[in-house]
């Protein structure tokens, strides 16, 4: 582009010198005098185009005016930042002003005929400093003395205006579109002028014959040349004609100049307008689905150093309790210079919200280039902008700089767009998920269940109605006491939500009675669903659901009613059945022969079954209904476990199998807690191991103190192991291996369940690694700190292997 | 050590309302030589004590009419029987229930499911210091 207009401006000149030629060679017989001057004006013309930049093009002008004779030139262009004709080139005017330093303010009431200005106005001169050296200065009186010709300078392409004597009406286009350089002259009537004479005289009454056709959409106006005479002068056609040609060639220059100006201009915007693009695109990118106004404030602030030069990016967003100021330094600067932004924005934020803020207030963040506080910059350019989000200002953003007039409106605009536009995508993404709310709240509404969120700071984000039901809560809003009042103390909520936020974990409360029910809650925390980074760290808060299990309860304690009664009618008849066999076999009722005495003890050896089992579904109605009794004893466990062992090993014996039992090298101290249940687990876990391991193999019992504050028991046997399909049943109610089954052992499948219970009763952990036709280890733990005590209603049966029946019994496992 | 008596002089009081139990120790009790009574309730075991004073009292506490606890208070608070042991045999094996057979001075308690019938024969013999 820049090239073709080049090219353009030269052809140009080379057709004008042409013609110029063309026209002069016509007089050349008649003047032969003149035909230095020609050769002057071809040698201007031609230097002309090897000339870039306007200025030193019109200073060649001015010269090659004063070489074809003219004492005085004037060039005055217009300024369109001043509202002013500025002096540019002046020659041959006195020592009183220089040229250069003229401003003639336009007025704007009278814009639009330059030439009809510069005569009006009275103009001023500036010195260097910008101040006005002489103010009000006749343009008539000092610059137009004598003789002189006057021309504007215009636009190539209005060179229809030049020519015509005539034009019509014309309405200025750009001046609608508020074309900045438009003022100057809107709506002119497009008289020319230009051939028609210029002498003293016409001008003399201006108003009445010449109206320079300056600004309309043919008629460009660029400013003035002005030649003048030291004395009272005629002007000659010749000097016309040639006065003319130069106006119009400081035209092209000018335009030229103008044209590169504008392209340059047209690119820079361009490229701003890429570079605005590029941003948006990228904030969209970046912004995705955050709703976090701190993060997006971010991410535009990151941006725009490429956009805008400043030295420092600041915003200000509203919280709660406190304004966040966070300050973005791009270059070395003191302290007093982020004090100044702070003031200035707090002060800003304060009109904006229509609110007093206080320094204290603030919470300050200060990030990029260090402070420096030998610098001593003061803000010189300066602007704010509110961050608004649906509607509502949340804060303010700030571009400060040291450097003086940085900011005008287009860099203002610029990002006032790119923050609205960021405002704007939050704003819908912000209606979007209040409608997708809407629809959640509807279902968290409907729920039979009752639900609670609070947030982080204890506060209450929603209720819905089952809740309140449950909770006998009245009030609309409820606040956290209000929840805290309603479960009469039954419930420490806030500890609860504290642990489950610091843990990361459902807390459940298995029962808590309020008033007639029975309510189980889940305390889980909330993670926000976008996986940012810092999603760990962000919970939002917690969920409480509050589920009845009144009926639930209900039947599980009928359940558990029924199989306790159930259980203890059916021992009396057992009881009376085990004696009168007892009795039999004994020899009470005559001695009986081997067969009978193998067939009694068979009946026995089943009745015992049944006892035992009939006691274990009594115990696990016990602990199920959570009635059981932890009664605390200090204990010497090792002895204890001895003692267990010491019965088992009898039977162990009898399967010729090798047991051994290896305690802790050091002292265990006595621990605190219930022997009873202790020894059920122990026993079953070794009886079990005793059971399932065939004769000749071996069961080890490993006591050792491990480091997490527990004592803990393995039990190690090479039996018949656990097939690993079922290992994840192991636990279950009457749950019984498939390989257990198949060699005919006796057992309920409750005694794992049992010992689970009872030790977590007890606060320690049980588990298992156990491979088939290998073997199986259960381990299992108690706190070296002791269990709790409970106060039950009931105590636990003994289901002891080795019942002192065998003490007495003749009964010979045959 | 003390010389011990015949079993075979000592009167035993079964009080128990369920007849199989009742027989059971009746017939163990009988064939070891010991004078047996027996009754259905607490109510009829104190008539029976009143008649003929035992020398042992081998005592269920789930009875209709009287239960165990209600006929041992009884005994208890009348001079005329103090002095005379008792052992508590039932299957009710709650906290509650043997808190109330201590309470009322029991210090014997057999769960029937659990104990060999030769243990209980054993403990009596022990206490009767008998033979």
């Amino acid at each position: 582009m820049v090239l073709f207009f080049e090219i353009f401006g030269i052809l140009f000149s080379v057709i004008l010198v042409y013609l110029g030629i063309r026209y002069l060679s016509k007089e050349k017989a008649l003047l032969d005098k003149e035909k230095k001057r020609v050769e002057l004006l071809a040698g201007s013309f031609s230097g002309l185009t090897s000339i870039t930049g306007s200025f030193s093009a019109l200073n060649h002008i001015a010269e090659s005016l004063t070489n074809f004779g003219f004492e005085k030139v004037l060039i005055l262009t217009a300024n369109k930042e001043k509202l002013a004709l500025t002096g540019d080139i002046g020659i041959g005017f006195g020592e009183e002003f220089s040229p250069s330093e003229i401003e003639i303010p336009l007025d704007k009431e009278k814009q639009g005929i330059l030439t009809q200005v510069f005569f009006d106005q009275a103009f001023q001169v500036f010195d260097e400093k910008k101040k006005p050296k002489i103010e009000n200065i006749s343009v008539k009186s000092k610059l137009l003395e004598s003789s002189f010709m006057i021309a504007p300078i215009s636009r190539k392409k209005d060179v229809s205006c030049w020519e015509s004597t005539k034009c019509s009406k014309t309405e200025c286009p750009s001046y609608e579109a508020k074309d900045t350089r438009c003022w100057l002259t809107p709506k002119t009537d497009c008289i020319s002028h230009l051939k028609g004479n210029y002498d003293e005289s016409i001008f003399e009454a201006p108003n009445k014959k010449i109206k320079a056709c300056l600004d309309c959409n043919i008629f460009h106006c660029l400013g003035i040349v002005l030649v003048a005479k030291n004395k009272n002068y005629r002007f000659s056609e010749e000097e016309k004609t040639l006065f003319h040609t130069f106006a119009y060639q400081a035209g092209a220059v000018l335009e030229k100049g103008y044209l590169l100006t504008d392209l340059e201009l047209r690119e820079k915007e361009l490229s701003r307008r890429m570079y605005e693009l590029s941003i948006l695109k990228e904030l969209g990118d970046r912004i995705g689905y955050s709703l976090n106004v701190e993060k997006i404030v971010d991410i535009i602030t990151s941006s725009l150093v490429k956009l805008l030069d400043y030295s420092v990016v600041a915003y200000m967003l509203l919280r709660p309790d406190k304004v966040y100021f966070k300050c973005q330094l791009e270059e070395p600067l003191n302290r007093k210079f982020i004090d100044d932004i702070r003031g200035r924005m707090l002060a800003s934020l304060a009109a904006l919200m229509n609110q007093e803020f206080k320094d204290s207030d603030i919470e300050e963040e200060l990030s990029g280039t260090v402070i420096d506080n030998t610098m001593n910059d003061p803000i010189r350019s300066f602007f704010n902008i509110p961050i608004v989000i649906a509607e509502k200002t949340v804060g303010l953003l700030t571009i400060a700089s040291s450097k003086p007039g940085l900011y005008k409106e287009n860099e203002v605009n610029i990002l006032y767009k790119i923050t609205s536009q960021a405002s704007n995508a939050v704003s819908r993404l912000e209606s979007v998920l209040e409608a997708e709310k809407g629809k959640l709240n509807d279902m968290v509404v409907s729920m039979i269940d009752g639900v609670i969120m609070v947030d982080n700071d204890n506060r209450i984000i929603a209720v819905n109605p089952a809740a309140k039901k449950m909770l006998g809560i009245t009030e609309e809003e409820p606040t956290i006491f209000d929840i805290i009042n309603s479960l009469q103390g039954k419930l420490d909520i806030r500890s609860k939500i504290e642990e489950s936020l610091k843990l990361h974990r459902t807390i459940v409360i298995d029962e808590l009675k309020i008033e007639n029910l029975i309510l189980k809650v889940f305390i889980s925390p909330v993670k926000p669903k976008i996986s940012l980074k810092e999603s760990k760290e962000n919970l939002l808060g917690v969920v409480v659901l509050m589920h009845d299990v009144t009926k639930e309860k209900e039947v599980e304690k009928m359940k558990s009613e029924f199989v306790s009664v159930a259980s203890h009618q059916l021992r009396t008849p057992l009881s009376a059945i085990k004696w009168f066999l007892e009795m039999l076999i004994n020899g009470d009722a005559g001695e009986a022969n081997m067969e009978q005495i193998s067939y009694l003890t068979q009946a026995h050896e089943t009745n015992e079954h049944m006892i035992d089992l009939v006691n274990s579904l009594l115990n696990i109605s016990r602990i199920e209904s959570g009635r059981i009794t932890v009664e605390l004893e200090k204990l010497d466990i090792i002895e204890l476990c001895e003692g267990i062992f010491d019965e088992i090993k009898m039977i162990a014996e009898g399967k010729k199998q090798k047991i051994e039992i290896v305690k802790p090298k050091e002292k265990i101290p006595n621990i605190l807690t219930d022997p009873k249940l202790f020894r059920q687990v122990i026993q079953n876990l070794l009886s079990n191991a005793v059971k399932y391991t065939p004769g000749g193999g071996s069961v080890k019992f490993t006591i050792s103190k491990n480091n997490d504050g527990y004592l803990q028991f393995d039990i190690k046997d090479n039996g018949l192991g656990i097939p690993l399909h079922q290992q994840d049943k192991l636990f279950q109610k009457f749950f019984r291996a498939d390989n257990v089954v198949e060699m005919d052992a006796e057992g309920t499948g409750l005694g794992l369940y049992v010992a689970k219970s009872l030790i977590g009763t007890l606060g320690g952990k049980i588990w298992f690694e156990s491979e088939e036709n290998k073997g199986t280890k259960f381990s299992c733990t108690l706190p070296l700190s002791g269990s709790k005590a409970k106060k039950g209603e009931k105590t636990l049966i003994s289901t002891d292997v080795s019942k002192e029946f065998s003490k007495y019994h003749a009964v010979s496992k045959s | 050590m003390e010389e011990k008596t015949k079993c075979s002089t000592k009167k035993v009081l079964i009080v128990e309302d369920e007849k199989a139990v009742r027989n059971a120790l009746f017939g163990k009790f009988g064939k070891l030589g010991f004078k047996v009574l027996g009754a259905k309730n607490g109510k009829e075991g104190l008539e029976t004590m009143s008649k003929e004073k035992p020398d042992i009292i081998l005592v269920d506490i789930k009875m209709p009419v009287m239960n165990g606890i209600e006929m041992i208070k009884n005994f208890k608070n009348n001079e005329k029987f103090e002095g005379i042991p008792f052992v508590v045999l039932t299957n009710d094996s709650t906290a509650e229930t043997m808190a109330e057979v201590m309470s009322v001075g029991g210090t014997q308690y057999f769960v029937k499911s659990d104990t060999p019938i030769e243990a209980i024969v054993d403990k009596v013999k022990l206490m009767l210091n008998c033979e």
